[in-house]
């Protein structure tokens, strides 16, 4: 069978969509906002840059090159195309289809000058075959998770329930007592003290403290103004704002959680949380207290010690890394071009390869 | 069964159709014939087949895993009398 590499021309978008509901969501509409808000509103990048394989003139596959803009040392800023978003349809799988779709997606980046390109939202699946053409792997998130919640008693029920084959009843139970993640959050409708929080992000305001900070120098994204606008309107996820102010802002922690039906739409992340060592804490604390959520997620490869110690002290644990599925979650970065064949791969004075050198957030991903 | 036997048979239940006189020194990673599901499968397999713990940052998968003779090298080399 025959199939066709092209780039994306805004006709097919319907298609893209319906396509689409292999991987982002079940919804062609949720999933059209998903494309537009993604690579056609992405500040980051001046145009869409998307692969696409045709066969008999039906589109069967996808690749898109997401546009970031990171910052090292000195400030200089450094456009990354970050590729995402691979699906084929299942009958055209095993064809050499996804080989040939992400060959061209990364020539397509060298063609337009890119020198890296950066993986974050790699499933194990995709992690794993990146790993096979050429992407290398500076080191793992370190997930860490906290799941407290439900009470033991509870849990009880709900074991016994599903050991004798009604499943659906307990799933039910639960989300009695368990309601929608943000449910408890959203009741805090005046913080306590200093903290509040909203729907709405307050991106000058949060860029303004972002610029304000200190900041070692650690490859980072920027998160201006503009990024920070247009970065939670992502159509596939909710955000929550918890925010602390004493004399204008001082700190902010960002919350998400998934909306596709095949999502764990359970779990909560921490998509970013900025603010000194007192703020952090005490925004952690008020979401822990007021959200009581069934489980909450970060990443803690960028954090500092005093942060993974707040997060320990908190109740998260680094989730279990036993298999290669487990550990098949991490930073992948790429060389496009004559840079792949470079003795090391820099940016700035920053070395790609080096974890050590990374400030991740999973704000910078789109599992957040 | 024969390690090179099971190594097809893995790859086959993952969905890829093997010719039935491919070469044990065929590629099946640069040349495309695996997709991402069925490299994933493979690994799967690959860590149960060695006793886990398979570390994918320590070899160049498309080199050391390319055909069905070196994987069967591979696994043999790291399964510790159980293949």
């Amino acid at each position: 069978m025959g199939y066709e590499i092209i780039a994306y021309t805004p006709e097919l978008d319907a298609a893209i969509a319906q396509l689409q509901t292999h991987l982002w969501s079940e919804d062609a509409a949720r999933n059209a906002a998903y494309l537009a808000w993604k690579y056609t509103h992405n500040p980051c990048a001046p145009e869409p840059m998307i692969t696409l394989a045709l066969s008999d003139g039906k589109l069967v596959g996808m690749r898109g090159l997401f546009g970031m803009l990171w910052e090292v040392d000195d400030a200089a800023v450094h456009p990354l195309p970050c590729p995402e978003d691979l699906v084929v349809l299942p009958e055209h799988r095993n064809r050499g289809v996804m080989s040939r779709i992400m060959h061209a997606c990364l020539d397509d980046a060298a063609r337009h000058g890119y020198r890296f390109a950066v993986s974050l939202s790699a499933g194990p699946v995709t992690y794993v075959s990146s790993l096979a053409s050429g992407w290398r792997a500076p080191g793992s998130y370190q997930l860490m998770v906290r799941q407290p919640s439900m009470s033991p008693v509870l849990q009880g029920v709900r074991t016994l329930l599903r050991g004798r084959g009604l499943g659906r009843l307990a799933a039910a139970l639960g989300r009695r007592f368990a309601p929608g993640p943000f449910a408890h959050l959203d009741r805090m409708n005046t913080g306590p003290g200093a903290v509040t929080v909203s729907r709405m992000p307050r991106p000058a305001d949060m860029a303004a403290l972002v610029a304000r900070l200190a900041w070692d120098g650690r490859i980072r994204h920027v998160r201006d103004a503009r990024y920070l606008a247009w970065r939670f309107q992502n159509p596939l996820h909710e955000y929550r704002f918890l925010f602390w102010d004493e004399g204008g802002l001082q700190g902010y922690l960002v919350l998400q959680r998934y909306l596709a039906k095949w999502a764990d739409r359970t779990r909560v992340n921490i998509a970013d949380w900025e603010g000194d060592e007192r703020v952090r804490a005490a925004l952690l604390a008020a979401a822990l207290e007021h959200g009581r959520f069934a489980q909450l997620s970060t990443w803690s490869a960028g954090a500092t010690e005093s942060t993974r110690a707040v997060l320990h002290d908190a109740g998260f644990a680094l989730a279990p890394a036993d298999d290669v599925r487990g550990r098949s979650q991490g930073l992948l970065v790429r060389g496009l071009g004559e840079a792949a064949g470079g003795a090391r791969w820099l940016l700035g004075r920053r070395d790609l390869l080096n974890i050590a050198d990374w400030d991740l957030r999973m704000l910078y991903s789109m599992m957040a | 069964m024969a390690l090179r036997d099971e190594i097809r048979r893995v790859i086959e239940e993952s969905g890829v159709v093997l010719a039935p006189d491919l070469d044990d020194d065929a590629s099946l990673i640069r040349s495309g014939v695996l997709d991402s599901t069925a490299l994933f499968q493979l690994v799967l397999w690959a860590e149960e087949r060695t006793g886990g713990g398979l570390d994918l940052t320590t070899f160049e998968l498309a080199e050391d895993w390319d055909t069905v003779a070196k994987l069967a090298a591979f696994i043999a080399a790291r399964s510790n009398g159980r293949a």
